[in-house]
């Protein structure tokens, strides 16, 4: 009998409007004993599927500290996405998980945290700056930049003023230029600009990031000119997946499959792989 | 455990076999030889040149269902699916090919254990046979293969004209010829000898190509050669070379059906498609034929070595043979042995 | 051999040509592959004999600048078809028209010498040679054209810039559609069976779509997933669909070129489906695709007096 790709039914308990094209779907295991026992890390992803339509596969958003619901956040980009925009409270979706490898939450401990974010590219370092703001004494100070295209695409917005309040915490947000509002009181500039121009002490500290590539990419160089080492900044890498368990053949970057191996790889590793992603 | 089958006995050890396992084994359709499903073993032939389509589908299926869901208002009920109970033979496979299925072993058992995979294969006796009929394609010597060292089967056959020369390799193959030892003689030493001479003369036929250690070697420093652009430009992307080689195993994961009730299937896929790595948002990280080639021959000779401790080519030769476009993986390889310096 | 070599030679010294696409010999007994030579040392590979199978004209497009091309009959119907539906620009060719008396079939001739070795061979005339590790053998051509070829009426290529040889007539060709007409004659369930046996055999591997010349399209009705027109999986119903949509897709443009045939591996004869198409088309309309550039495709041409209301 078939298990491993057998989903776990999961039913939709609500839907978050994030942006104008990404929502966040709160669920919930439709086996409560199952829910209970489930447990993830921080980085970890799943295989979220809408029956008649297919898998797709994405980060757990939420953060394992926080039990109760597990959250996907997913930017409309195509057809299966198209579809679970359509999803509402009440729905039963299928989840495969958790796959991957996750953030070294252990190697981060005592460390300054840097997370640099971009548009949908907070959600997985959403999971994780939950984690730690929950187990607060754990970590040092944490500095959160993030930027979307415009005020309207910033995700997260209850979670953003949470963090703004959160103990040793400093929370930078900004737009690029043009996509500001008359209201908008945070900065205006792209994030590598930002990132540079707030200039965190790489002192006993780590950076996470993500976002689009080209924003992970500049991003990078940013944090070179800053002295950053390879080995303390970290990121996810995105391919297409379809098992999320090493067998399908097509998330490999070389020998590497980031469903497997990944998604999370410091850039040291990043720098290791063949250019083919 | 040694022993003779005469030929005309075949169909009568087939018959035995078949009390308790469903035969699978190469017959003749049209032009081609396919491994089948047999009921009348008379059609069965075991001496045969390359069947079209290796028999890795008796094991992973071009396509196969996953579960069925059905919905009945909000709540959906999912039904895994099961495999087929019957044990299967199959019978007549030669040493390259049988090779393959060891290596799949390694990709379906990594850390997550692939199922309906090795359900099948537990469940699944396999009987090959001295190939002793190579062409011009084969290379399995040159990939550290033998034509007639079928490493990891329950039997093997060589076929010595007027009978066949049996070996039990299993535990579970030796006892299957214990039970039906009425059919079979004692194999003598001059048996033996002749056997021996049969293979020496067939590893003549199937002169090795190229150093597989330099191949590999190689590999490391070759993925940002111009090798590549000059030798992909023939190739016409279609999945042929996949579909036949019984060690590819990509595949991709569907939906059929609607939004009330449907299944989920897993069908191959080859790594040759445009489609194959194309995201969701329209980025595609292998969107030339240069760097699908590339995949798929680092795949082979590269990746699965490092993930798995071997290469994952056994040397059958079908791309060769049956490229429409004439890629010829030999000649890859020997480019390859030569190195980068060289293009 | 020596007038292909020279030609080529003349041809890639003009800065304006990028490449030229032919054959080389392939490493199997009777196989040419397709071969682009770049440099005069290149031109030195280039062979043409009636061994040389595929359909060239697929690669044009793979070169940026202009290149030069041999184009058998085959390859030049496909040409004209190109042309006429835009998909090539003929001031980026240079066509060098090759005529044919009969393309062989590689495969048969591999099954004809029954697994020796084969250390060399060659074509003189109507006979091809065998050379074996030891001894010879020789075959008759005839005997080994591929299916496509008797009853061929296009000798020449209907386009070239300059041809080798003069213009070839035929006279007393076997019929081409009597397999057609054959087929046709079978009781629909009888003719179900026949077509339901190969098409169970198909593993999508889509080598005839991605072989065949006129199949240009940047992404072909089977890899839609939106909408997805057919399912992924190999079943009969779908293999059925495929196949059935593609022949429709190629009425009135198939040049019969027979490369769909010799591409599959599992033996489908998809030039039949093809030519029944070819026969409706021709039936219809007086029209056989990649004869005459000047002749414009009844299939993608308006005419405000069209017969038909549909289209009006």
């Amino acid at each position: 009998m078939s298990s491993l790709y057998v989903p776990h039914k999961a039913i939709i308990h609500q839907v978050i409007e994030e942006s104008p094209d990404t929502k966040t779907f709160r669920f919930k295991l439709a086996d409560e004993k199952l829910h209970k026992e489930f447990d993830f890390k921080p980085g970890q992803f799943c295989e979220f599927s809408v029956f008649g339509e297919g898998e797709s596969t994405f980060c757990i958003s939420s953060s394992p500290t926080r039990k109760e619901f597990l959250d996907c956040s997913v930017k409309k980009v195509g057809k299966v996405t198209e579809t679970i925009h359509k999803l509402r409270k009440g729905h039963t979706i299928g989840f495969r998980g958790p796959y991957g490898n996750h953030f070294p939450v252990d190697e981060l401990k005592g460390k300054n945290l840097i997370f640099v974010g971009g548009g949908i590219g907070l959600a997985p370092l959403r999971s994780l700056i939950q984690y730690v703001i929950d187990k607060r004494e754990d970590y040092g100070k944490i500095t959160i930049l993030y930027g979307a295209r415009s005020v309207a695409d910033l995700c997260y917005e209850r979670d953003l003023k949470k963090w703004y309040k959160a103990p040793d915490t400093d929370l930078i947000l900004t737009v690029d230029p043009g996509g500001e509002t008359p209201e908008w009181a945070g900065k205006i500039g792209f994030v590598p600009t930002i990132l540079e121009e707030i200039n965190p002490s790489k002192e006993n500290a780590k950076v996470i990031t993500c976002g689009p590539p080209i924003m992970i990419k500049f991003t990078i160089q940013a944090l070179e000119r800053m002295g950053f080492n390879p080995e303390d900044i970290i990121t996810t890498l995105e391919m297409k997946m379809k098992c999320g368990i090493g067998k399908c053949g097509r998330c490999n970057i070389g020998h590497i499959y980031v469903c497997k191996h990944g998604p999370v790889f410091t850039y040291a590793q990043i720098k290791e792989l063949p250019q083919e992603f | 455990m040694e022993l003779i089958l005469k030929k005309e006995k075949l169909k009568e050890f087939l018959e035995q076999l078949s009390k308790n396992y469903e035969i699978i084994a190469p017959v003749k359709e049209g032009e081609l030889i396919n491994f089948k499903s047999v009921k009348d073993f008379t059609k069965v032939v075991m001496t045969y040149q390359k069947s079209i389509k290796s028999p890795k589908e008796f094991l992973f299926p071009q396509c196969e269902e996953l579960y069925k869901y059905k919905f009945s208002g909000k709540d959906v009920e999912i039904k895994p699916a099961e495999v087929e109970k019957k044990p299967k033979a199959i019978v007549g496979i030669h040493p390259c090919d049988a090779v393959a299925i060891k290596i799949l072993d390694k990709l379906f058992g990594w850390d997550y254990k692939d199922e309906l995979y090795f359900e099948r294969r537990n469940n699944t006796l396999l009987i090959s046979i001295t190939c002793n009929t190579p062409d011009w394609s084969c290379f399995c010597t040159s990939v550290e293969g033998t034509p007639y060292d079928a490493d990891g089967t329950d039997i093997h056959f060589t076929d010595t004209g007027e009978t066949y020369y049996i070996e039990g390799k299993s535990e579970k193959g030796k006892q299957i010829l214990q039970d039906n030892n009425n059919l079979f003689t004692e194999a003598k030493k001059e048996d033996k000898d002749k056997v021996e001479k049969i293979k020496k003369e067939i590893m003549e036929q199937v002169p090795v190509k190229f150093d597989i250690k330099k191949v590999t070697e190689n590999m490391d420093c070759i993925f940002d050669s111009k090798l590549w652009d000059r030798i992909s430009v023939k190739c016409i992307h279609c999945g042929a070379c996949a579909y036949l080689c019984p060690t590819c195993h990509c595949f991709d994961i569907n939906d059929e059906g609607n939004y009330e009730e449907g299944k989920r299937i897993r069908c191959w896929d080859a790594c040759m498609f445009g489609h194959f790595t194309k995201m969701a948002g329209g980025h595609n990280p292998r969107e030339d034929e240069k760097t699908r080639y590339r995949q798929r021959i680092f795949h082979k000779f590269n990746y699965y070595i490092k993930n798995f401790d071997t290469i994952s080519c056994v040397g059958c030769g079908r791309c060769i043979a049956e490229c429409p476009a004439g890629m010829d993986l030999v000649k890859t390889l020997q480019l390859i042995e030569k190195g980068a310096e060289h293009e | 051999m020596e007038d292909i070599i020279n030609i080529a030679r003349e041809l890639i010294k003009r800065d304006d040509i990028e490449a030229i696409i032919g054959y080389e010999k392939g490493r199997a007994p009777f196989q040419t592959v397709p071969f682009f030579a770049r440099t005069p040392e290149d031109c030195d590979k280039l062979i043409m004999n009636s061994l040389c199978v595929n359909n060239l004209v697929s690669y044009i497009n793979q070169f940026s600048g202009k290149v030069a091309i041999f184009v058998k009959p085959c390859d030049a119907k496909a040409l004209v078809g190109l042309l006429q539906e835009h998909q090539i620009e003929r001031e980026k060719l240079h066509i060098i028209g090759i005529n044919c008396q009969g393309a062989l079939n590689p495969k048969k001739l591999r099954n004809a010498i029954k697994g020796r070795m084969v250390k060399d061979w060659s074509i003189n005339g109507d006979k091809i040679k065998v050379y074996y590790e030891s001894g010879e053998e020789e075959f008759n051509i005839k005997d080994f054209l591929l299916d496509k070829c008797p009853a061929c009426d296009t000798r020449t290529p209907p386009i070239y810039d300059e041809l080798l040889g003069d213009e070839i007539k035929t006279a007393d060709l076997p019929e081409l559609l009597a397999r057609v007409k054959e087929l046709e004659k079978l009781p629909a369930a009888e003719k179900q069976q026949y077509w339901n046996e190969h098409f169970e055999r198909c593993l999508r591997c889509y080598a005839c779509v991605k072989i065949c010349p006129l199949c240009y399209c940047e992404r072909c009705f089977v890899e839609n997933a939106s909408p997805q027109w057919i399912d992924k999986s190999n079943n009969l119903k779908s293999n059925k669909a495929f196949h059935l949509i593609r022949a429709y897709h190629l009425a009135g443009r198939c040049i019969d070129c027979g490369e769909c045939d010799r591409a599959c591996p599992m033996d489908i004869p998809l030039r039949e489906l093809n030519l029944k198409m070819r026969k409706s088309v021709e039936e219809h309309f007086n029209y056989v695709p990649g004869k005459d550039i000047d002749v414009p495709p009844p299939l993608s041409t308006f005419k405000k007096e069209d017969p038909q209301d549909f289209i009006r």
